[in-house]
C-alpha cells in the first residue's frame, strides 16, 4: 500500500478532527482573550480579564462545589450499580446481548425526552410521590436544595448504567477462566475470587469508567437545565450551564469560552490525577 | 447530555464559521422577504391569512413567511440565524430587551429613520405607547405587535363556597382570603413558579412591583439605579416571603395548579383565555387587579406590567425597501381585528375600547375586555440590553432566597438592588 493510500485511509479522521476539534479548539483560545458578543463582528482584545473574571465569578465556584457533590454521588453509584449489572450479566448464559443491549437503551435515549419524563414523575405532585403520599412520604426530590444534585445524580446514574455496564462486562470476559479455576481448586471462596482476581484485572475497566464519570461530572448539562435550571438556590448549577448561559444568554462569548478553557484544565487534572493513582498494568 | 467539554466551544466556532462564509446568498438571490414569527398554532393562523392576503396583492415581492425554528428559546435560534448569516428581513415576537441587545450590536434598524415611520405610528394609533415604551437611545427599533397585560384570576367556586362577594385590593385583604379559602397542602393560594428562569420574574416579582410602585419602572436605565430596596420594593418581597413562609404556595412547581383548582389564586395574562377555553373549559374564574400594599392610595389606579413583543426589521436585508413596506402594511391597522379574533392577544392600540372594529369581539369576550380596560395603567417592560443579567441576579438574591427563607425581605431587597446596580453601572458589556 502506498502512503497515499494510508494518507486517504485516515484523510476522514484527520479531517473531521481538524474542521471539529482543531478549528473550534483554537478558535475558543482566541475569542477567550476577547470581547465578544457573538452577533457583532467586532471582537476587541482584553487580555486575561475574562479569565480573571471567572475565578472571581461566585458561580464558578458554586458550579465548583455543585460538581464534585454531584461526583460524590454519582460515580461511586454508578461503579457499583454498573459493576453489578456486568456481574449479572456475565452470568447469563442465553440472550446475553439482548439483555446488554436492553441496558443500553437509556444511554441512546434522547436527554430533552426522558429529562422531562422525570421532572414529571418525580415533581412535587408526580406520579412517585403521588405513590410516596400513601405511606404519608413526599419527597421534594428538585425543590430540596439538599437533595435536588442527588436526584438528578440519580437520573444520570440510570442513563448511563448500560454503558458503564458494558464496559465491565467487557473486562470481565477478558480475564481468563483459568484463573477461577485455580482459586477454586486452591479453596479460594467467591467472595477471595471477586477481590483478588476480578477487582485488580478489572482495573482497566474501572479507570476507564472512573474517567467517563469524572468527567462526566464537569459535563453535566442537559438534565440539571431542564429539570431544576440550575435551583433551588443555585444548588444544581453546573459550569457548562454557565457556559452555556453566559455565551448564549448574557451574549458573553469570550467570557464563555475562557470559562470553558478553565473548566478543561480541572477536568484534565482530574484525569491525569486518576490515571497517576488508579491506573495499574495488568496485562 | 454534552458529552465533550468544548461543546460549547464548537458551537460558537461553528457560528463564526459560518457566519464569515460571505454575503447571504438567499437575499442576494430572491427578490423576497423573508419573514419570521412566533411558532404558535394561534399566532400563525392569523400570520398565514395576512401573508396570503400580501402575497396574492404583491406579486413582485413575495413573504416567505416561516415560524421561528425550535429551540430553547426563540432569542436562542435568532441568535444562532443572525451569526450564520441566516436569518431573515423581518421578525416578530422579539421582546425589549432581546431588542436592545440586537440594536447595540448594530444588526437591526432604527425604524424611526424610515420614511413615513411616525404616519404609521399614528395611524394605529399607538403613539403614545411607541413614544413612552419603545424608544432606545434615541431610537425606535421595535414595531409593537402586541400587549399582555397581568391580572389576578380567582376561583370562582372557591370565591362562592366562602362567599366572598368583592375581590381583594391589598395584600392585607388577599392574606385574610387565604385564611379562609388554603388548607395546608392541599388548596394553596396563589400559583408562584420557584422556577431559576430569568423571564419568570416578569409574571411575579415584577408585575407585583409594577402595581405597587404606582406605574415607576424597578430600574432606571440612563441613570444606571435601581429601587427594589425602596419601601414599595421591600412591600412586594415580603409579600411573597409570606406567600412561601405561611405555606400559601409551595416550594416546588404543580402544573396547571391553578386551573385543576389546587390554587385559590393565579397571575395571568390576556392570552391565558385561549388555553383555558379549550384545555379546562369547566374552569370559573373572576378576574381582579394586581394587588397592591396596604399604604397604597385608596383611589388610585393600580397598574400592572404588560408584557409586549413587536416586530423588527434586519440591517442584513437585502430587501429593506420592501420590507419596510410589507411593515407599514402590516401595522396600517385593517388586520387588527382579525388578529385579536384569531389570537386573543390584545394588539398594541390606544383605542381598543373605542374603536367599533373591536366591539363585537369584545362582547364575545368579555374577559379580553377587562385586560383592554386597563391598558392606560399598563407598565412596559425596561428596554435593557442587560435585562437577562439583571433578571437572572434578582433570581439570585431575592427570589430564591425568599422561597426558602434564607434573607430576610429587606435584606434579600437590598442585596438584589446593590447586585444590579452593579450590572448597570458596568461598561455596554464588560465581557
Amino acid at each position: 500500500m502506498s502512503k497515499f493510500a494510508g494518507f486517504g485511509l485516515v484523510a476522514a479522521y484527520i479531517i473531521h478532527s481538524i474542521i471539529f476539534w482543531l478549528y473550534p479548539f483554537l478558535w475558543g483560545l482566541v475569542i477567550a482573550f476577547k470581547r465578544w458578543n457573538i452577533i457583532s463582528p467586532e471582537k476587541e482584545f482584553i487580555g486575561l480579564s475574562n479569565f480573571i473574571g471567572v475565578l472571581y465569578d461566585p458561580l464558578f465556584w458554586i458550579s465548583f462545589k455543585n460538581s464534585l457533590y454531584f461526583m460524590a454521588v454519582y460515580v461511586p453509584l454508578s461503579i457499583v450499580s454498573a459493576l453489578g449489572v456486568a456481574l449479572l450479566l456475565s452470568r447469563i448464559k442465553f440472550l446475553q446481548s439482548f439483555f446488554a443491549v436492553g441496558y443500553l437503551m437509556s444511554y441512546i435515549s434522547a436527554g430533552v425526552a426522558y429529562s422531562i419524563v422525570f421532572s414529571l414523575l418525580f415533581s412535587g405532585d408526580g406520579l412517585i410521590n403521588t405513590w410516596l403520599s400513601k405511606i404519608n412520604i413526599t419527597i421534594p426530590w428538585f425543590s430540596d436544595p439538599n437533595i435536588a444534585m442527588a436526584s438528578i445524580a440519580l437520573i444520570v446514574v440510570w442513563k448511563y448504567l448500560g454503558y458503564y455496564s458494558l464496559i465491565f462486562l467487557a473486562g470481565l470476559q477478558a480475564i481468563p477462566k483459568s484463573l477461577y479455576e485455580s482459586a477454586s481448586i486452591d479453596g479460594a471462596s467467591e467472595w477471595v475470587q471477586f477481590f483478588r482476581i476480578t477487582v485488580p484485572l478489572l482495573n482497566p475497566s474501572f479507570t476507564i469508567v472512573l474517567i467517563f464519570a469524572v468527567m462526566l461530572s464537569f459535563n453535566i448539562f442537559t438534565e440539571p437545565y431542564m429539570i431544576t435550571g440550575g435551583g433551588p438556590l443555585d444548588s444544581t448549577q453546573t459550569f457548562v450551564m454557565q457556559i452555556y448561559h453566559q455565551t448564549f444568554t448574557a451574549l458573553h462569548a469570550g467570557y464563555g469560552s475562557s470559562f470553558a478553557i478553565i473548566v478543561a484544565v480541572i477536568s484534565f487534572a482530574f484525569v491525569f490525577v486518576i490515571r497517576k493513582t488508579v491506573e495499574r498494568d495488568v496485562t | 447530555m454534552i458529552n465533550s467539554l468544548p461543546a460549547g466551544l464548537i458551537s460558537i466556532t461553528l457560528c463564526a464559521m459560518f457566519s464569515s462564509c460571505g454575503t447571504n446568498e438567499r437575499d442576494a438571490a430572491s427578490n423576497g422577504i423573508e419573514y419570521w414569527t412566533a411558532p404558535s398554532i394561534e399566532l400563525s393562523k392569523f400570520e398565514k391569512q395576512v401573508v396570503d392576503k400580501w402575497n396574492s396583492t404583491h406579486q413582485e415581492t413575495q413573504i416567505d413567511w416561516k415560524t421561528i425554528p425550535a429551540g430553547n428559546t426563540s432569542e436562542e435560534v435568532i441568535l444562532t440565524a443572525i451569526a450564520t448569516r441566516t436569518g431573515p428581513d423581518v421578525i416578530s415576537n422579539i421582546f425589549g430587551g432581546f431588542a436592545a441587545q440586537l440594536a447595540d450590536a448594530g444588526v437591526i434598524v432604527a425604524l424611526d429613520t424610515l420614511p413615513g415611520f411616525w404616519d404609521v405610528v399614528e395611524n394605529r394609533k399607538m403613539t403614545n405607547i411607541v413614544r413612552d415604551n419603545w424608544f432606545y437611545k434615541g431610537h425606535i427599533y421595535v414595531m409593537p405587535v402586541y400587549v399582555n397585560p397581568e391580572m389576578v384570576w380567582y376561583n370562582k367556586e372557591m370565591l362562592d363556597k366562602f362567599g366572598i362577594t368583592e375581590l381583594p385590593r391589598t395584600y392585607s385583604e388577599f392574606f385574610r382570603l387565604l385564611e379562609i379559602v388554603t388548607v395546608p397542602n392541599k388548596v394553596y393560594g396563589l400559583t408562584v413558579d420557584v422556577s431559576s428562569k430569568w423571564f419568570r420574574r416578569w409574571f411575579d416579582y415584577l408585575t407585583l412591583y409594577a402595581s405597587a410602585s404606582g406605574g415607576v419602572p424597578y430600574i432606571d436605565v440612563d441613570k444606571n439605579e435601581a429601587f427594589l430596596d425602596s419601601n414599595y420594593g421591600i412591600a412586594v418581597t415580603e409579600f411573597f416571603f409570606k406567600i412561601f413562609d405561611e405555606g400559601y404556595a409551595p416550594r416546588f412547581d404543580i402544573q396547571d395548579g391553578f386551573e385543576k383548582e389546587v390554587f385559590f389564586a393565579s397571575i395571568k395574562g390576556a392570552g391565558s383565555t385561549v388555553r383555558i377555553k379549550k384545555l379546562f373549559p369547566d374552569l370559573k374564574y373572576e378576574i381582579g387587579p394586581i394587588l397592591v400594599p396596604d399604604d397604597y392610595p385608596e383611589n388610585a389606579p393600580i397598574y400592572t406590567l404588560a408584557e409586549s413583543k413587536g416586530m423588527v426589521l434586519f440591517e442584513s436585508s437585502n430587501n429593506k425597501d420592501k420590507a419596510w413596506d410589507f411593515m407599514k402594511w402590516y401595522f396600517s391597522g385593517e388586520h387588527d381585528s382579525l388578529w385579536i379574533a384569531l389570537t386573543n392577544y390584545l394588539p398594541a392600540r390606544e383605542d381598543l375600547t373605542s374603536n367599533p372594529i373591536f366591539t363585537s369581539y369584545f362582547d364575545d369576550n368579555p374577559t379580553a375586555k377587562i385586560y383592554a380596560d386597563i391598558l392606560e395603567f399598563t407598565v412596559p417592560l425596561v428596554l435593557s440590553a442587560k435585562t437577562v443579567e439583571i433578571q437572572t441576579s434578582l433570581n439570585r438574591e431575592l427570589w430564591q432566597p425568599i422561597i426558602f427563607g434564607t434573607k430576610s425581605p429587606a435584606q434579600a431587597s437590598r442585596d438584589a438592588n446593590t447586585a444590579i446596580q452593579r450590572i448597570l453601572k458596568s461598561g455596554p458589556s464588560d465581557f
